[in-house]
């Protein structure tokens, strides 16, 4: 597997791990601005995600020509 | 008996919680991440989307394959329905008038990725030996990313999704608003014998001609509905001021009669706008696949439409209703939610306890069809796993012992957290597949865009356009 893939991988199963964190927190803190930390490292992660996805299509097939 | 609920009832609340925060950081990251890379599609061109939505009237007639109009009005069928009338009840008890607020930005984010797995779906339809195009999340994840085993896996959390957990809350909220309308001893037992009785004639013969007429009645059904409620609202008109007031004002608190914090108003707008308007979660994509129409881009436009005529329109109309009954304080001292709140709120108006029943109606029909389309999407899932008779008359039976328990449990909180725990592992995977497919979508994207730059009114789609066409069988 290309080292791309893995790290989408691995980023996407970060990015579960911080939802759990976020319920975690949530469930066994009062202090539900803490909540907040993971939510907001989750939504980062998340585009860096994607940012590996739309990395791995322009490395394999070049990018996308019209631009909206 | 009601221990064993307790105890399952808290067992689900804890999933229900742990999976609701994953598929928030994915349903909303992920729909914030394809609202920037479309540009807005979903505001900037939401008259060009209206226009394709009703313009399609004329297309597909005399074929087996759907016209773009009537996918969008089976849709809004599935989309409309218990979630838009107790839904929006229930979340403005547990989340307090600013979910109202939360539900609105979440379908405007929501309809984005809705665009994305409807272009999708049409992508990767398939056309069967009935003639008609079939297609949805199970369909794109086994030809995309060309894993079958993917394929079954989400076909399976889709029947669980809507065969058992929206079927229940379909039943669970019919069976409380017949009991509000008529009260008798041991109603709810008479209502839940009855609604699965319905529910097995429905599965076991004859529901694709309700199928269909279903399609026909819930727009007008839906249409009704805003008249109605608009009627309703109009006895309480001078509150309603004060309720667009209230969604605002507590849009980032809770009032203090329910306690908790700004998590709770978020998820609770979250999860009863993705009830509501399905965005994300897969269903759509079913239906988008069926129609037949020159490019997948058309489609996801649709729906995405779609998305914002539900809870911007529909969903508004419900909780102005409950909300220009007066304080929130007063709305909470009638001690109910979901649907029995709605017809609480309705019949203190002159319209007096002839709410109830017109209520109840609308509940039913509105239960039932959603109901229909439910079953018909976990049958089409369940024959992508395994085309036997044993596994569409299994999937009949879960529908049937899920309508039957959820009326008698007859508890909203309960058969949400069921339903919640499904809907949340649902989005949560087709979010990802969706993601890992976005090329394909932003690639037709660009074609539709570029063909229209050109001055083609309307856009045609080949699958050579696609850098990467495989698992694309159609679209020749």
């Amino acid at each position: 597997m290309e080292a791309i893939s893995k790290a989408i991988g691995v980023v996407g199963v970060v990015a579960v791990l911080l939802g759990i964190a976020m319920a975690y927190i949530e469930r066994h803190n009062s202090d539900l601005n803490l909540a907040f930390v993971p939510l907001i490292i989750g939504f980062a992660v998340i585009f860096v995600f994607f940012y590996l996805i739309e990395k791995r299509g322009n490395d394999r097939y070049g990018k996308i020509k019209e631009r909206f | 008996m009601v221990d064993l609920i307790s105890a399952i009832d808290g067992m689900v609340c804890v999933w229900n919680a742990y999976f609701w925060r994953i598929a928030f950081v994915f349903l909303i990251g992920l729909g914030i991440v394809f609202t920037i890379k479309l540009k807005g599609i979903q505001i900037m061109h939401l008259g060009h989307n209206a226009k394709l939505a009703l313009s399609g009237v004329g297309e597909g007639k005399g074929k087996k394959k759907l016209s773009s109009f009537e996918a969008f009005c089976i849709s809004m069928g599935a989309r409309i329905g218990v979630g838009n009338i107790a839904g929006v009840a229930t979340a403005i008890v547990t989340g307090g008038p600013g979910a109202v607020f939360w539900m609105w930005i979440f379908a405007i984010i929501g309809s984005a990725s809705s665009f994305m797995e409807s272009v999708l779906a049409q992508i990767y339809k398939e056309q069967k030996t009935d003639g008609g195009y079939h297609g949805g999340p199970a369909y794109y994840a086994t030809k995309g990313l060309g894993s079958r085993k993917l394929g079954i896996f989400v076909a399976m959390l889709l029947v669980l999704t809507f065969g058992v957990g929206f079927v229940m809350v379909q039943s669970c909220n019919a069976s409380n608003a017949l009991c509000g309308a008529f009260d008798f001893e041991n109603n709810n037992i008479v209502f839940a014998v009855a609604i699965a009785a319905i529910a097995s004639l429905l599965v076991f013969g004859g529901f694709k001609l309700i199928g269909k007429f279903s399609s026909t009645i819930v727009p007008i059904m839906a249409l009704l509905w805003i008249v109605f409620a608009v009627i309703a609202m109009a006895f309480n008109a001078g509150n309603i001021g004060n309720a667009i007031g209230m969604i605002f004002a507590h849009a980032f608190d809770l009032p203090s009669i329910i306690g908790g914090g700004i998590g709770t108003i978020i998820i609770t707008g979250l999860k009863r706008g993705v009830f509501s308007n399905e965005a994300g979660l897969g269903s759509i994509a079913n239906v988008a696949a069926t129609s037949d129409i020159k490019h997948p881009v058309k489609q996801g436009k649709i729906q995405s439409f779609g998305v914002l005529v539900d809870t911007l329109l529909v969903c508004t109309v419900t909780a102005l209703v409950i909300l220009s009954y007066g304080s929130f304080d007063a709305i909470m001292a009638f001690g109910d939610k979901g649907s029995v709140l709605v017809q609480d709120v309705i019949s203190s108006t002159p319209l007096g306890e002839a709410a109830n029943y017109i209520i109840a109606v609308f509940m039913f029909v509105f239960a039932f069809t959603s109901m229909i389309g439910y079953y018909t999407m976990s049958e089409s899932n369940a024959r992508f796993i395994k085309d036997s008779k044993v596994t569409v008359n299994l999937v009949r039976i879960i529908v049937i012992i899920a309508a039957l328990v959820a009326a008698i449990i007859a508890d909203v909180t309960i058969v949400d957290d069921i339903s919640d725990t499904f809907m949340a592992a649902m989005a949560s995977v087709n979010m990802v597949i969706v993601a890992l497919l976005s090329r394909q979508v932003f690639e037709a994207y660009a074609d539709y865009r570029n063909q229209r730059k050109q001055g083609v009114e309307e856009p045609e789609f080949h699958k050579k356009t696609l850098s990467d066409s495989t698992g694309v069988t159609e679209w020749e």
